[in-house]
């Protein structure tokens, strides 16, 4: 058996075109994430009803597998009157996915913090906002960094699923090529080492500044 | 023009009463604290010296009873205005300062937030006040390069920072090693010549004979005993008094 190098050579314009749509869609899914994240992670610092209901958010988003999420948001949804194209199907699923577990990665950072780092902020008279922002939330960040890089990894990974929504991002564009050639093993493994490339890249870059932030 | 009341009172605490679930940590407690004067309070563990302290400065509420500071009641910081808070400082025993922030930054930062000082001025004041605590050179270095002693320096620097008419000190020197113990109290000693106010709860009997003006000491949750240091020293009048700084000093001596 030959390997064939060819048919990569020659899909590499669409190869690169599926490398792009799979970062762009990672990227707003994970900044997507953070933001709720955040919020979540903080609202259930605190006990009541809307952190029980949070909490129940995240145990829905973290048992379930995001491809039946991916389902139930992209095709579901339209039936109680909520459709939306695909893209914002893909990245909200994502996003919601990641978010639940990026809230208890934070909630976790946020409970590491001292509370005497807050008392001695509260006693200089700063506002409960300016503690947050300035004192809780940068140190809170440095514990949380690896985790949330993982986080970040994750949702690469993650997005291959996206490609059931027809979504021409890499894992589809390999299938595309697959259905023309039938190399499975060629196209497979090219999509396969590039998904790592920038899974190791991210994880890199994530090292390097873990290293700076240290005190 | 901030003393308007006229006496010389910065702390009244009267009749307060805190309670954590069963455990009645203040007991109907009372004592003022005069302003420009060093009181040091001594007392056993668990005796609610630091809830004490907290209750004051506003990081703990209480359940009966009136705080006044300055001739203003406050109940808690969550109601207390920016300014009231600016009035005491408070140091703690487990340092507390930012470790992301320079011991510069850590003492600059109060100042832009609550002041509205520039860059420019918050640096100018911080360094103004890292050498009055011997450590301008110190400036750029983060708190975990600092040794335990000096990181409490920067700390009371950083509650100097707002001018404050009276310091909190909750057992400041208890977390450092021995041989640190004495820059600390040098720096705390300076301070009260100069006449700031003080609160000074402490183990340090030397300090408290020798810097304080009065000594009050508590046991359960109210003052048992109170006065000029030389009468609680020499001359204390409960048994309860005498055997608490028996014990005291044979462990320190």
């Amino acid at each position: 058996m030959e390997f064939r190098t060819d048919i990569i050579v020659a899909n590499a314009g669409a190869i690169a075109e599926g490398v792009l749509i799979t970062l762009l869609v990672t990227s707003f899914s994970f900044l997507v994430a953070l933001v709720l994240g955040a919020v979540v992670g903080i609202l259930r610092r605190r006990r009541g009803v809307l952190s029980r209901l949070l909490g129940g958010y995240v145990s829905f988003f973290r048992g379930t597998p995001l491809l039946i999420q991916l389902f139930l948001i992209y095709y579901g949804l339209p039936s109680i009157g909520l459709s939306m194209p695909r893209y914002v199907a893909a990245v909200l699923s994502l996003a919601l996915n990641s978010a639940a577990y990026i809230s208890e990665i934070l909630r976790g950072a946020l409970g590491a913090v001292p509370k005497g780092q807050e008392e001695a902020a509260q006693v200089l008279g700063l506002t409960r906002m300016e503690t947050l922002v300035f004192i809780v939330f940068p140190q809170a960040l440095r514990v949380a960094l690896p985790a949330l890089v993982n986080s970040f990894s994750s949702i690469l990974k993650d997005s291959s699923l996206v490609s059931v929504l027809s979504i021409i991002e890499l894992t589809r564009i390999g299938q595309l090529i697959y259905t023309r050639t039938y190399r499975a093993f060629e196209i497979y493994l090219t999509v396969a080492l590039i998904y790592y490339v920038l899974t190791e890249t991210v994880a890199c870059f994530s090292r390097r500044i873990e290293r700076a932030l240290e005190i | 023009m901030f003393d308007g009341k006229g006496d010389g009172c910065a702390i009244d605490v009267r009749e307060v009463t805190k309670r954590f679930g069963s455990l009645c940590v203040l007991d109907r407690f009372s004592c003022r604290f005069e302003k420009g004067r060093t009181t040091v309070v001594i007392g056993p563990s668990g005796s609610g010296k630091s809830t004490l302290a907290r209750c004051i400065c506003g990081l703990e509420t209480y359940d009966e009873g009136s705080i006044t500071l300055f001739g203003e009641n406050v109940a808690s910081l969550r109601t207390r205005p920016r300014a009231m808070s600016r009035r005491v400082g408070m140091i703690f025993q487990h340092l507390n300062l930012w470790p992301h922030m320079t011991a510069l930054e850590n003492i600059a930062f109060a100042p832009r937030r609550c002041l509205g000082m520039d860059e420019g001025e918050a640096q100018e004041l911080a360094s103004n006040l890292l050498e009055r605590v011997g450590l301008q050179d110190k400036a750029w270095n983060k708190p975990t390069q600092l040794s335990g002693g000096e990181q409490q320096r920067v700390a009371i620097a950083r509650a100097l920072a707002l001018s404050p008419s009276h310091l909190v000190f909750d057992e400041p020197t208890s977390a450092l090693d021995p041989e640190l113990v004495g820059e600390v109290l040098a720096v705390m000693s300076d301070l009260s010549k100069n006449g700031m106010g003080m609160l000074v709860i402490t183990h340090e009997m030397q300090f408290a004979r020798e810097v304080s003006d009065k000594v009050v000491f508590m046991a359960e949750g109210v003052v048992q005993e109170e006065g000029a240091p030389e009468k609680i020293f020499n001359a204390p009048v409960l048994e309860r008094t005498q055997m608490f700084l028996q014990r005291t000093m044979r462990r320190h001596y």
